[in-house]
């Protein structure tokens, strides 16, 4: 069963085509990866998938209906690691997961945040606010906002960003791990290991770069 | 600070001259005739500033008209003029320390790690620039303060004394001021000792600070200004015990921005003096200058205490993560700053006899504004010529975006209050928040 179908999605910039008729489908239980240099559109295609941009032509399907974050059920079902997470200032690392948790109503969100801090390996700064982490440990909070809720679809742009090589490695396998469990994944990613750990079936975009 | 010795500070002074030199030739620096003329400009629309508010408030603080419900008097006048020249004080130590007042901007202190050439001549104008903004400020102040002792001593028929006496003593402030604090910043009274002996990460804090100020003021763009006091907030303190929420979505967020309002009360206690100030700038010249300069401080206040909500607007992401409804959880988060604007409203305004509904109608209006300044920025558009630089037509736009509806708000409750149709004017400054709730994002 497709969980993400993507058809002909097209999106350009100042005259410039970034994306050209974009096909991707994306199964349950399936990491997919998205590679190719720099400006192919790898990002572009993600945001388009959820709306943060408006692609210029082309249908996104999350299983047999249109893909629309106003939707409440979508916002449930799909998650977004796009780096445009905001920080709602003065609260901490713990308690923006704690929020998320509950926005989701999941149950003993205590559990839940302390799991996923440890997970993510940043319980030592989960009091910390999130301005005042290091590059490396907001790209794993980031990632943790997506362990303390429920997902159906993942689309994470380039996770990998600033994680260590212990961090990539954890990366690919739990990646996989949710694929495992019927869940789909789809992830822009420039790091071999990663593609490798996670199992992920490549799709190459080529673009005019 | 330490004792530093200058003497070996002391740089290539034939280098630091012919970098000056080099720069007065360089072919993008103003010529002394468009220096002269930039110098002229500015100091005539200071000047013209200056005396428009001067004219506005002297005669209305001196012959006041009193149209609220409480009315200062003789003694009342001396506590103003008194707690004013202390707040004066206060800003010119805190604020010649910030801007330095040896300082470079970041190009400049870049250069300066690989230059020879001594600094204390390259940083002489800088130093200057800022006592003469000094100057101007404290005796513009001080002009201030002496209308308040003049009224406040009997004297409002001949106010000249005090008021020029004031003036002076506001220029003599600042001018003692500027060395103790060169002594604070590079150990030496004097300027060339104190700019050599700076600490290299310090002329970049100060110049930072020089920057954002003068974008702010000259340039009317506050978004370097924000990001210093984000940045020194998270310098001062970026760590607390982690307290869990309560209950489903909608009370857990409530519980959580509760929280981060009461980590933020530094900046609300500000905020709410503010309030103070506008209720004394009411008392002092009246209801529509207290009603006008109260929804301001309001709207501050507003802004201060809606960290959550204005993230919650801004961000697209954060919208994206929570399946809740965006106007549910918004309405959820203008709980908090509501709460602190009616508070910020009853201290503004509570004396200055208009019915019970303004405060409440004041913080609606305030809502909606603080709602308004989290749309999108205009873009910079066309641009016009300034002493200061080019001055965007956008950077106007943005400045105006939320003042614009909170003074429309403001109006509101004035002739609600004049015809007395409090709960029409209520019901339109409700719907001014509601609107700005509820209107789409996305």
């Amino acid at each position: 069963m497709n969980i993400l179908g993507v058809t002909g999605l097209t999106k350009g910039f100042g005259g410039r085509s970034v994306l050209v008729g974009l096909d991707l489908e994306i199964a349950a239980g399936e990491v997919v990866a998205l590679v190719g240099p720099n400006g192919v559109g790898k990002s572009t295609a993600l945001r388009c998938i959820v709306g943060a941009d408006t692609a210029d032509e082309g249908e996104v399907l999350l299983g047999d209906h249109r893909l629309d974050t106003r939707q409440p059920q979508t916002r449930r079902a799909v998650c977004a690691v796009l780096g445009d997470l905001g920080i709602l200032p003065d609260l901490t690392v713990a308690e923006h997961l704690d929020l998320l948790a509950r926005g989701h109503a999941v149950e003993d969100p205590a559990a839940v945040v302390a799991g996923a801090l440890d997970e993510a390996q940043i319980d030592h700064v989960a009091d910390q606010l999130p301005g005042t982490l290091s590059s490396g440990q907001a790209q794993r909070f980031a990632l943790a906002t997506a362990m303390v809720r429920p997902w159906t679809l993942l689309l994470a742009d380039e996770p990998e960003q600033r994680l260590d090589d212990a961090g990539r490695a954890w990366l690919g396998d739990w990646l996989a791990g949710h694929a495992a469990t019927g869940r789909a994944v789809l992830v822009a990613c420039h790091d071999p290991e990663v593609v490798r750990r996670s199992g992920a079936r490549i799709v190459t975009l080529k673009g005019d770069v | 600070m330490s004792e530093v010795s200058t003497e070996s500070l002391t740089g290539d002074r034939q280098a630091a001259k012919e970098v000056l030199r080099t720069r007065r030739r360089a072919t993008h620096a103003p010529s002394p005739l468009q220096v002269l003329q930039d110098w002229y400009v500015g100091l005539f629309i200071a000047a013209t500033l200056l005396t428009m508010l001067f004219a506005a408030t002297g005669p209305a603080i001196l012959q006041p008209d009193c149209d609220t419900a409480v009315c200062l008097d003789a003694g009342g006048h001396d506590v103003v003029a008194l707690v004013a020249a202390a707040l004066g004080l206060l800003a010119a130590v805190v604020g010649l320390r910030a801007v330095g007042p040896v300082s470079a901007d970041p190009g400049q202190a870049s250069w300066l790690l690989s230059t020879p050439a001594d600094r204390a001549l390259l940083l002489r104008g800088q130093v200057l620039r800022v006592l003469l903004v000094a100057v101007v400020a404290g005796a513009s102040w001080g002009v201030l303060v002496g209308f308040a002792v003049a009224s406040g001593a009997g004297l409002s028929a001949a106010p000249v004394v005090s008021v020029v006496a004031c003036a002076a003593v506001g220029l003599l402030v600042c001018l003692l001021l500027t060395p103790i604090t060169l002594r604070r910043q590079g150990g030496s009274f004097v300027s060339a000792r104190a700019a050599r002996a700076v600490p290299d990460g310090e002329l970049a804090r100060a110049g930072q600070v020089v920057q954002a100020v003068t974008a702010a003021t000259l340039m009317l763009d506050t978004v370097a200004l924000e990001v210093l006091a984000a940045r020194r907030r998270l310098a001062r303190r970026g760590r607390y015990a982690s307290r869990p929420g309560a209950g489903g979505p909608l009370p857990s967020i409530l519980v959580h921005e509760f929280h981060a309002l009461a980590r933020r009360s530094r900046q609300l206690l500000t905020a709410l003096l503010s309030c103070v100030g506008a209720l004394v700038v009411g008392l002092l010249l009246g209801r529509l200058a207290g009603a006008v300069l109260a929804a301001l401080v309001v709207f501050a206040v507003a802004r201060t205490s809606a960290g959550g909500l204005s993230t919650w607007l801004t961000t697209p992401g954060l919208r994206r993560a929570l399946p809740d409804h965006p106007g549910a959880v918004a309405a959820v988060l203008a709980v908090p700053p509501f709460v602190m604007a009616v508070v910020g409203s009853l201290i503004a305004v509570g004396a200055l006899g208009l019915p019970w509904w303004a405060p409440v109608a004041f913080a609606f209006a305030a809502m909606a504004g603080a709602m308004r300044a989290c749309d999108p920025p205009p873009d910079l558009g066309a641009a016009f010529a300034t002493p200061g630089g080019a001055v965007h037509v956008g950077l106007i736009q943005r400045l105006v975006l939320g003042p614009d509806i909170v003074l429309a708000g403001a109006a509101v409750v004035l002739i609600g209050a004049a015809v007395d149709q409090g709960p029409l004017a209520l019901l339109a400054c409700a719907g001014l928040a509601a609107w700005q709730l509820l209107r789409p994002r996305d």
